[in-house]
């Protein structure tokens, strides 16, 4: 079943629907007139027309998440491990960017010694992606070797098209989920292959191409370059860049405790805070936002690949058009290549 | 199923001994593991402890390896988490979990003489390594301790460093930043100390810890007298909250210190130092 | 509109004569909707200066963080003043976070601040606009032309600012602008609700935050040295996010304002999850100014109002 099939509206809902009796869906959904991605418990609440600030990175690794809990009776102490999850995660309207993020998450978490909290939701989850027809001006997926329909990393990857969606199993897993509502699908036509050809044609000629590799080349001797203190000028020091990002994980550990139980929490941590590498001692190996702005765009684009041999960037274009004070990696680059 | 790497095993506290005393006083906690399993660990390893509801920290393991089921690690007074140790009692519930990180190549450097220069609380993994040396000791040559803190109050592990000043087997030097009435060893600090005695670099491997700036200007003289950088080598300290690379705060450039080190060699420093991200790598 | 020559000027003359070691002030973004802050050292590089209708940030901020990188301010400052910044720079003089003699005030009568969010994604999508604010219409000039109402696309802010004109500068480009506040309907409306009403939307808003702090770097007035909010021992807030931490955040936050904002709305202007945090800011404001006819940042002399006492102070809530 690896073609197109084209699914009506109906079929559309009917396919989330089914979903839902088996995963616990995470999609975009409109809450207070704002699109995030969330678990929702209604179909019904998907909506896939705009791209939600939030990246759907928090499904694997929650914001906050109990690690474990703990009672306290004096010097007696019992330890319960955080349970397990109860069913699959299927997220749905992912962006084929946001799939190749995950897989950037994959080495951190399932390298030795395993993060099964991590590992447990990402084996049995399902993927189905959602085509960017019309990228926005932030992204630049087609310069990190990804594209706006790239099917790569998913399960399953839908099209946008006049009077519906397209569906294209790409994994066998997907392959069965869309079993489920086959009877609601039919095959694509020329036409619509036609359209879905013209679509992905559009999204990718929208896009501008940027000369990562030379930007990672050049990297290796900038560290002392003026433009990270440039940049890091305006930087509030703020966690949006790093928990809008698709490809960030670093986390915090803290417990939660009354007097005779808690619980140890993992929350998402941001590497441009101070307190985060700041010492007991008071001594703080990172403290100005100068090194901190640099560590980020190293972490992403030199020590990611020293590491894993990938780029940790995934040209989604979230930080740049969220950040506050305008730190707009695409012109980072573009900059330093320039020079 | 496979468990999670951050569920803790508990210990109990068998024993607290009170290194220093003042603003930021030392204890030695010695633990065993409640499940009466043992302890397999590396001089230079670490331990993430727990304080059940305070939450964790990471401490070099300052006992040599010896397979009696008991590890030790000294704390310092600093935050929540150290405070809590501090008010802990013989028999309290800890988590610990690890031991985590590169040791110090101990095996490597069989049949060298070894040189190893502590300050303060960067004591802890030195006196595991040198407790494994005197256990191994037919198998090193000459062995050099220096040692200083601020104060002779402030010098940890007393006991023991008059034991090793017994030894013929070993040289110990400690050292105090000001002069005090009664003390009749070195008066400086460590660097300033090191460089007085001009240690050969001949067929030695030197090592040290102690606080950042200490571990900089050691390393620096070190080199100056000729010590060749691969053959110097340091345990770094982080603020760290998984000890197992994926937390991600304790990274050098690429380098986590949790798991890649905290035993680094200085040419490894000099290697990440540029472009490190950071204010230095100390 | 600004002069911008003036502004660049003035700029050119204080770094040139030595009067100030750097300007901060705003400078083109990456995209024709965004400004920027700039720090400028160099006389040489005035011309990066601009004043545009998307020069939201409040400039008193930049402020903060050179206090905290070095221990203190490393000079003098020329700032780019709108009648916000110019408060909230007086604020920090009252609460002795800075003296007088380290800011020299470019003040810049301010128009208002379009929120490029109310422009539409139509308009967004266009490559390169020019932004014009002409008495009630602001003009967007790209491949297409589109003219819109002053009321419906400033900055909620910027439509109920009551002083666009510095009350404090060292130099004025231009002649001050009166303000005109809209009526604060939202905010009318809130009151109005029912607690338990009030309550669910405060919940729904909170519930959205995602803790990057945004709101709380990009504010002037939040500068202390070792925030409430990241104090571990006693540790006030978690860092766990949900809606019970992430309220206590908002409130504490709201609380350390009151009496302090300066209603320059850069904390909702950042806040990348549309928290409403200017509807508690304002409340808390109206309540002060109410209550103990107070209102900050007007006068770099005046006690901060949680530093003084006045025994007509209202003292309701005691009996």
């Amino acid at each position: 079943m690896a073609e197109w099939w084209f699914m009506e509206p109906d079929a559309f809902h009917a396919f989330i629907r089914e979903l839902g009796e088996r995963f616990m869906l995470y999609a975009p959904a409109r809450r207070d007139g704002i699109v995030t991605f969330t678990f929702v418990e209604n179909h019904e609440d998907v909506e896939l027309s705009k791209r939600p600030f939030t990246s759907p990175k928090a499904a694997f690794l929650p914001q906050t998440e109990v690690l474990l809990k703990f009672s306290l009776r004096g010097e007696r102490v019992h330890l319960s491990p955080a349970q397990r999850p109860e069913s699959p995660i299927a997220v749905v309207g992912i962006r084929p960017c946001e799939a190749g993020a995950l897989k950037l998450l994959d080495p951190v978490f399932s390298s030795p010694p395993e993060d099964v909290h991590y590992t447990l939701r990402r084996e049995n989850a399902l993927l189905v992606g959602f085509a960017c027809t019309s990228p926005e001006r932030w992204c630049f997926c087609t310069s990190l070797g990804s594209s706006p329909f790239d099917e790569d990393g998913l399960d399953v990857l839908l099209v946008e098209v006049s009077g519906g969606y397209c569906a294209l199993a790409v994994t066998e897993r997907g392959r069965r989920a869309l079993e489920v509502v086959r009877d609601m699908l039919r095959k694509a036509d020329e036409a619509l292959l036609g359209e879905i050809e013209e679509r992905r044609r559009q999204a990718e000629r929208a896009m501008k191409t940027l000369d990562v590799e030379r930007f990672i080349a050049r990297l290796e001797d900038m560290g002392d370059d003026p433009i990270w203190e440039e940049i890091a000028a305006r930087c509030i020091g703020c966690g949006i860049c790093t928990y809008l990002c698709p490809t960030c994980y670093c986390f915090d550990i803290q417990d939660e405790a009354g007097l005779t139980s808690g619980r140890r929490v993992r929350v998402w941590d941001s590497c441009m805070y101070p307190e985060y590498t700041l010492e007991a001692s008071g001594h703080n190996p990172r403290p100005k936002r100068v090194h901190r702005v640099k560590n980020r765009i190293y972490h992403k684009f030199r020590w990611y690949v020293d590491l894993f041999g990938l780029v940790g960037c995934v040209g989604c274009g979230r930080c740049a058009e969220h950040c506050p004070v305008n730190v707009d990696i695409k012109e980072i680059i573009s900059e330093v290549v320039r020079r | 199923m496979k468990d999670s790497p951050y569920l803790p095993r508990l210990a109990r506290i068998e024993e607290i001994r009170v290194e220093t005393v003042g603003r930021r006083p030392i204890k030695t906690f010695r633990v065993s593991l409640k499940d009466g399993g043992t302890f397999t660990f590396a001089p230079g390893q670490c331990v993430m402890v727990s304080v059940m509801g305070v939450g964790e920290a990471i401490f070099a393991v300052s006992s040599p390896p010896k397979g009696d089921g008991y590890i030790e690690f000294s704390v310092m007074k600093l935050g929540r988490v150290t405070s809590a140790l501090h008010r802990a009692e013989v028999g309290e519930t800890l988590g610990i979990r690890g031991p985590y990180g590169r040791p110090f190549p101990v095996e490597e450097w069989r049949g060298r003489d070894l040189l190893i220069i502590g300050g303060g609380i960067g004591a802890a993994p030195l006196r595991s390594l040198i407790g494994y040396v005197l256990s191994h000791r037919e198998e090193y040559g000459s062995l050099t301790v220096l040692y200083g803190a601020r104060s002779s109050r402030d010098l940890c592990y007393r006991e023991e460093m008059r034991a090793w000043a017994e030894r013929n087997d070993v040289s110990l030097h400690l050292t105090i930043d000001r002069p005090e009435e009664g003390w009749d060893g070195l008066v400086g600090m460590v660097p300033d100390v090191l460089r007085e005695m001009k240690p050969s670099p001949e067929n030695t491997v030197a090592v040290t810890c102690g606080p950042p700036i200490m571990i900089k200007f050691v390393m620096e003289a070190l080199a100056d007298m000729g010590f060749p950088p691969e053959d110097i080598y340091t345990t770094l300290e982080r603020r760290m909250k998984c000890g197992i690379g994926k937390c991600g705060r304790c990274n050098i450039g690429p380098l986590y210190v949790c798991k890649d080190g905290p035993v680094f060699s200085y040419a490894e420093i000099l290697k990440v130092s540029r472009n490190a991200g950071g204010g230095g790598v100390l | 509109m600004i002069d911008e020559g003036r502004m660049r000027e003035v700029a050119r003359d204080l770094l040139a004569s030595g009067e100030v070691d750097c300007v901060i002030g705003y400078a083109r973004g990456s995209v024709w909707y965004r400004a920027r802050p700039v720090a400028i050292s160099d006389p040489d590089k005035v011309d990066m200066l601009i004043f545009n209708p998307f020069c939201m940030q409040n400039l008193a901020t930049w402020l903060k963080f050179e206090m905290k990188e070095n221990g203190g301010l490393q000079g003098k400052y020329g700032v780019v003043a709108k009648g916000c910044t110019a408060r909230a720079l007086i604020q920090m003089m009252q609460e002795n976070g800075i003296s007088t003699d380290d800011v020299y005030t470019i003040g810049v009568p301010c128009p208002g601040m379009v929120d490029p969010r109310k422009l539409g994604d139509d308009v967004l999508a266009m490559e390169d606009a020019r932004v014009t604010l002409a008495g009630e219409r602001v003009v967007v000039e790209g491949e297409r032309r589109k003219v819109f109402s002053r009321d419906d696309v400033l900055h909620e802010t910027c439509l109920l600012c009551r002083y666009p004109t510095p009350p404090l500068y060292d130099v004025l480009i231009g002649e001050g602008i009166e303000g005109r506040p809209a009526e604060d309907k939202n905010l009318a409306h809130l009151e109005s609700l029912p607690a338990e009403e009030r309550a669910k939307y405060w919940e729904d808003a909170f519930s959205r935050c995602i803790r990057c702090y945004a709101c709380r770097n990009a504010c002037p007035l939040c500068y202390c040295d070792g925030c409430a909010l990241e104090c571990l021992d006693p540790q006030w807030v978690y860092r766990s996010v949900e809606v019970s931490e992430n309220t206590l955040y908002h409130l504490i936050r709201a609380y350390h304002l009151t009496g302090r904002c300066v209603e320059c709305g850069s904390c909702e202007f950042s806040c990348p999850a549309d928290v409403p945090l200017m509807e508690l800011n304002r409340k808390m404001a109206r309540d002060v100014e109410r209550m103990f006819n107070y209102v900050p940042g007007m006068d770099p002399k005046a006690k901060p109002l949680l530093g003084a006492y006045d025994p007509r102070d209202p003292e309701g809530f005691i009996l």
